[in-house]
C-alpha cells in the first residue's frame, strides 16, 4: 500500500523549502502531487533540420557546437551567452541570458539537442533560451514534455523531477477507483496507467486516453455524489404538506405590480412542492432584478397561512433589512408579523425576538448568519429560504433546516448558470428559473473605454453627481487576498478624494473592514450622504441604491462576463438608465484578449 | 466592444463566460462553492458530462444506495467526495 497522504516534504527531491513552495500551489500530500495535472504539453519528439525551421516555430534541433560560448555583457545585469551550432543543413545562433554556468558546458564534436523558439534574423535562424542536453540523454527533450501551472520560484524542470519521483513511489500501486465493469464498458484506462500517462505521455494518443479516463472519473464522481445525496433525501424524509387552502393568489392580487410570466411559473412549481408531503429542495435562479425576493415572500405567505413559520436568510445585514422593508410594506394589511435578526441589534431586543419566535409570535424571521445560532429556536419552522446561495454552504443550510422538522427549502441565486449545466450540477436540487425581467426595467447602457479616456469618464461622473446622482467605482480583484485588494482600493480612493474629485464626498469599502463599518458605509451611501463609493466587489451582493446611476469598473478585463453582469445590476435597479464604464488597460494576456475580442465582435 | 452591452440576459452571458473562461474560473470556489475541477472543463467536456449523467442514472436506478458488491468502489467514491465537503 502507498500512503497517499504522505507529506510532500518527504518526497525525494523536495525538503522543507520546496515543500513551502508546493504548498502555495495547493500541493500538500503525495496524492495532491500526482493529481497536479499539466496545463499543456510540448512535443519535443520530432527533430527538425536547421534549414527547414520557420520563424516563430518551437523546434527540436540536433546539432554540434561550433567553437565556444561567447559571452557578451550588455550592461551590469545583463549578459548574453551566444553559441553557434550546426547540423548538415546549416547553422544557427543560440542565445541565453545571464547563464554564466554555460560557458564551459558544451563539448566540441558532441551532438546536442536544443529545444526552443525560433526567430529568423537577417536570414539566419536564432534560438533563444532553449533547453538542451546531449543527444544520448532523454530527459528534457525528445519526448512529450508536460508543462505545469506554476507560480514564482519553481521551475518546470524542478516540478517535473518532483512529480517524477512522486510517480515512482506509486508506480503500479494505486488502488483502482472505478469498478471493472465501468472501465470495460466505456473503454477507460486503469487508474495507474492514466495517472502516469497524463504526466508523461508516451504518445498523444495515450495522453488523450489518460485525459478521457480522468475527466470521466471527475465528472462521474461528482454526479454520483450529487444524485445519491438527492436520493437519500427523497427516500427517507417525510416533509410538510402545506395547506391547499392557503392560496398564493390572495397575496399576489394585493401586489402593487404585476408578476412576470416567469415568476408565476416558478410560483406554480413552488406551490406544488409545498403542497406535496415531500420536503421541497428547490433552487431558484434569476437574474438581478428578476424578482426573486417577491417569489420568496409569496412562498413565505403560503407557509404562514398554513400555520408555519418561515425564515429568510440573507448574506448581509443590509440585504436583510432591505428584505424586511419590502416584506413589511407588502404584508402590512395581512397581520403577518416579520422580524429582523442581525448581529448588530441590542441584547435586549434580541432576547425579545428570540422569545417571541419560540412562542410563535413571529411568523417570518429575516436575518443573516445570526439566525443560525443555537439559541434561535422556532415554534414550528416550515419554510427556509436562503438568499445568494454561494454564501451559504450545505452545512449552514443543514443547520437552519434542522431547526424545523424537514422543512421545505428554497435556495435563491442570482448567478446565472447555463441551463444545461445547472440541471447537471445541482443534482440534489430541483431547479426553477426566472428568465424574464419585469417590463419597466430600463436597459443598462454599457460602454467599454480605455485608460486614455479617463478624463472624459471623470467629466461624465462630475456632471451626474452635480445632477444629484451617485457613482460606484469598482476595483478589480487583484488576487485572492483581501489585504492587497484593500490596498488597491485605498490608492484609488486617496487619488479620487484628494486629486480628482476633491469637491465630492468620496468613501471606500473593502473586504478587510468590519461588517459594522461596511454596513455603516452602505447605509450612508443609500441615504445619499456619499457621492462616490470606491469599493472592491463587496457590493456584488445585491444592495439596492436606486439613485446610483454610474458604475465605473476598473480593469474590467479582470472580471468574468457573468460577474460583470452581476456587478452592473447593482446600479440603477429602478427607474434610471445606467452608464457603465469599463476601463480596459492595454495589456492583455491571451485569454483576456479572447475576452476582449468577444466584447468587440458581439 | 459590445457583448455585455448587447444583452441583458444573464444566461446568454453566462454561457459565453463559461466558454471564455472555462469551468475552473466560472465555478471557482470563491464565486460559487462548487468544487473546482482538476482536469474536467465543463464547457469542453459537456459531451462527456451528458454521457456520464446517463451512466450515473442507470447505476442509481439499479442500486440506489450503492450496496451491491460491484459498486463497492462507487460507494467509496461518494463518501470521499463528501469528505471534501461539496458546498452547494
Amino acid at each position: 500500500m502507498v500512503d497517499l497522504e504522505k507529506n510532500i516534504q518527504y518526497i525525494k527531491g523536495v525538503g522543507p523549502n520546496r515543500a513551502t513552495l508546493l504548498n502555495k500551489l495547493g500541493i500538500f500530500s503525495l496524492k495532491d502531487l500526482i493529481t497536479y495535472f499539466p496545463r499543456e504539453y510540448e512535443d519535443r519528439g520530432k527533430p527538425k533540420k536547421i534549414a527547414e525551421v520557420v520563424d516563430g516555430d518551437e523546434a527540436l534541433i540536433y546539432a554540434y557546437p561550433v567553437g565556444r560560448v561567447n559571452e557578451v555583457r550588455i550592461r551590469k545585469n545583463l549578459m548574453i551567452s551566444k553559441l553557434i551550432v550546426r547540423d548538415e543543413t546549416g547553422s544557427m545562433l543560440v542565445t541565453w541570458y545571464n547563464k554564466s554556468y554555460l560557458k564551459n558546458i558544451f563539448k566540441p564534436n558532441v551532438e546536442y539537442k536544443f529545444y526552443g523558439k525560433i526567430s529568423r534574423k537577417y536570414g539566419r535562424p536564432e534560438m533563444q533560451e532553449p533547453v538542451y542536453e546531449e543527444k544520448i540523454f532523454e530527459k528534457n527533450t525528445g519526448k512529450i514534455i508536460p508543462i505545469y501551472p506554476l507560480t514564482y520560484n519553481l521551475s518546470q524542470n524542478v516540478i517535473r523531477k518532483i512529480i517524477e519521483s512522486g510517480l515512482n513511489e506509486v508506480k503500479g500501486k494505486l488502488d483502482e477507483t472505478l469498478p471493472e465493469y465501468i472501465l470495460k464498458k466505456y473503454n477507460l484506462y486503469d487508474y495507474n496507467t492514466a495517472i502516469h500517462q497524463i504526466h508523461f505521455p508516451e504518445t498523444f494518443e495515450s495522453f488523450s486516453l489518460a485525459k478521457k479516463r480522468l475527466v470521466f472519473e471527475e465528472l462521474f464522481s461528482m454526479q454520483l455524489a450529487l444524485l445519491s445525496l438527492k436520493n437519500k433525501y427523497e427516500i427517507k424524509k417525510q416533509g410538510i404538506a402545506f395547506s391547499k387552502e392557503a392560496k398564493m393568489s390572495e397575496i399576489i392580487d394585493k401586489l402593487p405590480f404585476k408578476l412576470t410570466k416567469a415568476q408565476l411559473r416558478v410560483l406554480e412549481e413552488i406551490d406544488k412542492d409545498m403542497e406535496s408531503d415531500k420536503p421541497m429542495n428547490r433552487l431558484m435562479q434569476g437574474d438581478v432584478g428578476s424578482g426573486k425576493t417577491v417569489v420568496a415572500l409569496i412562498s413565505a405567505y403560503k407557509a404562514v397561512k398554513s400555520g408555519y413559520q418561515a425564515v429568510i436568510m440573507a448574506p448581509t445585514a443590509i440585504l436583510a433589512s432591505q428584505h424586511l422593508e419590502s416584506f413589511n410594506e407588502i404584508l402590512k394589511e395581512t397581520g403577518i408579523r416579520c422580524e429582523l435578526l442581525i448581529s448588530g441589534i441590542s441584547k435586549k431586543k434580541k432576547e425579545d425576538i428570540l422569545k417571541r419566535l419560540e412562542d410563535g409570535e413571529i411568523d417570518i424571521l429575516i436575518g443573516t448568519h445570526a439566525v443560525l445560532e443555537e439559541n434561535v429556536v422556532f415554534k414550528n419552522l416550515g419554510l427556509v429560504v436562503t438568499d445568494e446561495q454561494h454564501r451559504f454552504g450545505v452545512r449552514q443550510r443543514s443547520i437552519i433546516v434542522e431547526k424545523g422538522t424537514n422543512p421545505d427549502v428554497l435556495v435563491m441565486t442570482a448567478t446565472p448558470i447555463p441551463r444545461t449545466l445547472a440541471l447537471i450540477l445541482y443534482g440534489d436540487l430541483d431547479i426553477s428559473i426566472i428568465d424574464e425581467l419585469p417590463p419597466n426595467r430600463k436597459k443598462i447602457e454599457t460602454y467599454a473605454v480605455t485608460k486614455g479616456m479617463e478624463q472624459r469618464v471623470n467629466n461624465f461622473i462630475t456632471k451626474n453627481i452635480e445632477e444629484g446622482r451617485q457613482c460606484y467605482i469598482v476595483c478589480p480583484l487583484v488576487e485572492e487576498n483581501e489585504e492587497i485588494n484593500a490596498k488597491s482600493v485605498m490608492e484609488i480612493y486617496e487619488n479620487y478624494k484628494n486629486n480628482v474629485f476633491p469637491q465630492f464626498r468620496v468613501e471606500y469599502l473593502h473586504g478587510k473592514m468590519r461588517p459594522k463599518e461596511k454596513d455603516e458605509i452602505m447605509e450612508r451611501f443609500k441615504n445619499g450622504e456619499i457621492d462616490i463609493l470606491v469599493s472592491t466587489t463587496v457590493i456584488e451582493v445585491g444592495v439596492n441604491v436606486p439613485n446610483s446611476n454610474i458604475m465605473v469598473i476598473q480593469n474590467a478585463e479582470r472580471f468574468g462576463l457573468a460577474q460583470l453582469h452581476q456587478l452592473r445590476g447593482r446600479v440603477g435597479r429602478r427607474r434610471i438608465s445606467v452608464l457603465l464604464y469599463f476601463k480596459i488597460s492595454r495589456k492583455f494576456t491571451n485569454h483576456k484578449r479572447k475576452n476582449e475580442s468577444y466584447f468587440k465582435h458581439k | 466592444m459590445k457583448v455585455i452591452s448587447s444583452t441583458n440576459d444573464g444566461f446568454v452571458i453566462s454561457e459565453k463566460d463559461l466558454e471564455l473562461r472555462g469551468s475552473g474560473e466560472f465555478f471557482g470556489t470563491r464565486q460559487h462553492g462548487i468544487p473546482e475541477f482538476k482536469i474536467a472543463n465543463l464547457f469542453e467536456d459537456v459531451g462527456m458530462l451528458k454521457q456520464v449523467q446517463g451512466v450515473v442514472l442507470e447505476i442509481i436506478d439499479k442500486d440506489p444506495l450503492l450496496e451491491k458488491e460491484e459498486n463497492k468502489l462507487l460507494k467509496k467514491l461518494v463518501d470521499d467526495k463528501f469528505k471534501d465537503r461539496i458546498e452547494i
